[in-house]
């Protein structure tokens, strides 16, 4: 079976890698990206199983990035990372097409092993 | 065109003119009947009665005028009634013999300068002193009929100096009047200014609160990951004294960071602004209501507003309040750049076969200089005095407009002034 492939598109280099780092321990095969533009040319080349995406990045909102990664690849799982919760902004990701919404402060710990248990059920 | 907020404010005070107008003749109708049964007094006739009964009845269909006519030109018809009626009063009562109607003039004039301006309080002076001198030398040389309640005709000097008096101090009057009004007026300006930079000054804050806390927390997250790596090899690292020391002191590193987040984020949530809206929005409103919001800065500022829109309603995909929040930033910092008169100029025009809308706000300010430019949607940066601004306004409002997709340009020439550009992209019609 080949390791699940995911993508971490976020613009902070430490959070990106500790999120490589700890699903790379879990013994996935992960791509980074630095900002949505490198973020969706990596989706399209790469084609990850699951992407994570800073709702805040320096070039285009993660929403639109979002959008622009479903225009090509419905199946893609895609959660969209923030720093902070709201109902709200958990229903706005869901209805732009989002699998679901990580809040960051849950810790990177968590959040991978939330991810783990969703790719491997 | 008037503002409806102003002009609403304005047939409220005109109301209470017409209150104050009703009680005033309703006294001194019950003071002259009073005097009638103290005194005996034989002029209360059928002329003063009418005259009383047509102020009474003039209020009646003034409130219904009000809301329907020029309320500029119609202020100076009122003053005018106003002024006729008081005269026939005067002139009932015997003229000269009668100094203290006179205050009626000076009610009117007060009354001028404080809803209206300088032409009114000058065009209320004017016409009481030719109606009062009208009315007294008409009926001292017997061309109206000569009325007088003590069978006393006063000597031509006596009465040329009275009268004199009396019309120099309407003058006297009218100038007070009118740079009280005027003294009046800038301190209210200066008031809604003070509040309405208190409100962009909150928003600034809280925008800063905000997006600090953000940056804090991904630090706190990544340090939280960290702890947990260390945590992890310590565990399972050989048992001892320094090891349970060092899985305590982590322990205690997490747990210090969970409680940092949290605070952190009940502090977000307290500083965030109400939730981006994006709906398609009417460009040309937006501005008008950033403009109506600086309305009485840019008159204490006396600053000429041109507008140049295109004809069709440019519609953008955006969050109405936080455009007009840009909109409102841009004028200020146009208003602050003019500190002696100006004119403000904003142009809104279709590019790109009406693909993007650019809209340019220009003033005829100071002008900023070249190398301050580049830094000008920098935090804290501001070329104003302390105190009144922080240096944020550009800085959110180069924010917003990015997430509206669009674009901001500057210009600037020393001493010609300023243009800032906005671009943005319209919404796309309906499919």
């Amino acid at each position: 079976m080949t390791p699940f492939k995911i993508l971490v598109i976020e613009d902070l280099e430490d959070i990106r890698k500790l999120f490589e780092l700890f699903l790379k321990k879990k013994g996935f095969e992960t791509v980074g990206a630095a900002d949505g533009a490198q973020g969706i040319e990596a989706a399209k080349n790469e084609k990850p199983d699951l992407a994570l995406i800073d709702i805040r990045l320096p070039d285009i909102n993660g929403f639109e990035v979002l959008r622009q990664i479903r225009d090509f690849d419905k199946t893609v799982k895609i959660f969209m990372l923030s720093g902070l919760y709201t109902e709200e902004q958990e229903q706005e990701v869901l209805r732009a097409g989002a699998t679901g919404f990580i809040n960051k402060s849950e810790g990177i710990g968590a959040i991978v092993d939330r991810v783990v248990k969703i790719l491997v059920s | 065109m008037m503002d409806s907020e102003a002009r609403q404010d304005l047939i409220r005070k005109y109301q209470w003119a017409s209150k104050i107008r009703f009680l005033c003749f309703t006294l001194l109708f019950l003071f002259l009947m009073l005097m009638k049964v103290v005194g005996g007094y034989s002029y209360l006739n059928a002329a003063l009665v009418s005259l009383i009964f047509v102020e009474a009845v003039l209020n009646q269909p003034y409130n219904f005028f009000l809301k329907r006519v020029n309320l500029y030109r119609f202020q100076f018809y009122q003053m005018f009634v106003d002024i006729v009626s008081i005269s026939w009063v005067i002139y009932y009562m015997g003229g000269i013999e009668a100094p203290i109607v006179n205050i009626g003039y000076y009610v009117v004039i007060l009354w001028a300068g404080v809803v209206s301006d300088i032409s009114a309080v000058f065009f209320a002076v004017v016409v009481s002193v030719i109606m009062y001198t009208a009315v007294i030398i008409l009926g001292h040389f017997g061309i109206f009929p000569h009325i007088s309640h003590f069978s006393y005709v006063m000597p031509l000097p006596h009465l040329f100096s009275l009268l004199l008096g009396h019309v120099s101090f309407l003058f006297a009057f009218g100038y007070f009047s009118a740079r009280s009004s005027q003294l009046a007026k800038q301190l209210e300006r200066r008031k809604q200014e003070e509040s309405l930079r208190h409100t962009h000054k909150f928003l600034a804050a809280g925008y800063l609160v905000g997006s600090i806390a953000h940056d804090i927390i991904n630090h706190l997250v990544a340090m939280r990951a960290y702890v947990e790596i260390l945590l992890e090899k310590a565990s399972s690292g050989p048992a001892g004294d320094d090891q349970r020391m060092m899985v305590d002191g982590l322990k205690h590193i997490k747990d210090a960071e969970r409680n940092s987040v949290d605070l952190l984020a009940k502090l977000m949530q307290f500083s965030q602004k109400p939730k981006e809206k994006f709906v398609e929005v009417d460009l040309h409103h937006v501005i008008d209501d950033a403009l109506e919001l600086t309305l009485p800065i840019r008159k204490m500022a006396d600053i000429e507003t041109v507008k140049e829109f295109v004809p069709q309603s440019p519609m953008i995909m955006g969050d109405k309040d936080q455009v007009q929040e840009v909109f409102v930033a841009m004028i200020l910092n146009a208003i602050d750049a003019m500190p002696k008169k100006g004119k403000l100029i904003i142009r809104t025009l279709s590019l790109l076969d009406n693909e993007l809308v650019k809209v340019e706000i220009s003033d005829t300010g100071v002008g900023i200089k070249r190398d301050q430019i580049e830094r000008i949607s920098e935090p804290f940066f501001t070329t104003k005095e302390s105190g009144k601004a922080i240096g944020l306004g550009l800085t959110i409002a180069y924010g917003i407009v990015a997430r509206h997709k669009g674009k901001i340009e500057v210009q600037s020439t020393l001493g010609v002034g300023t243009t800032f550009t906005l671009l943005f992209p319209m919404a796309l019609k309906a499919t």
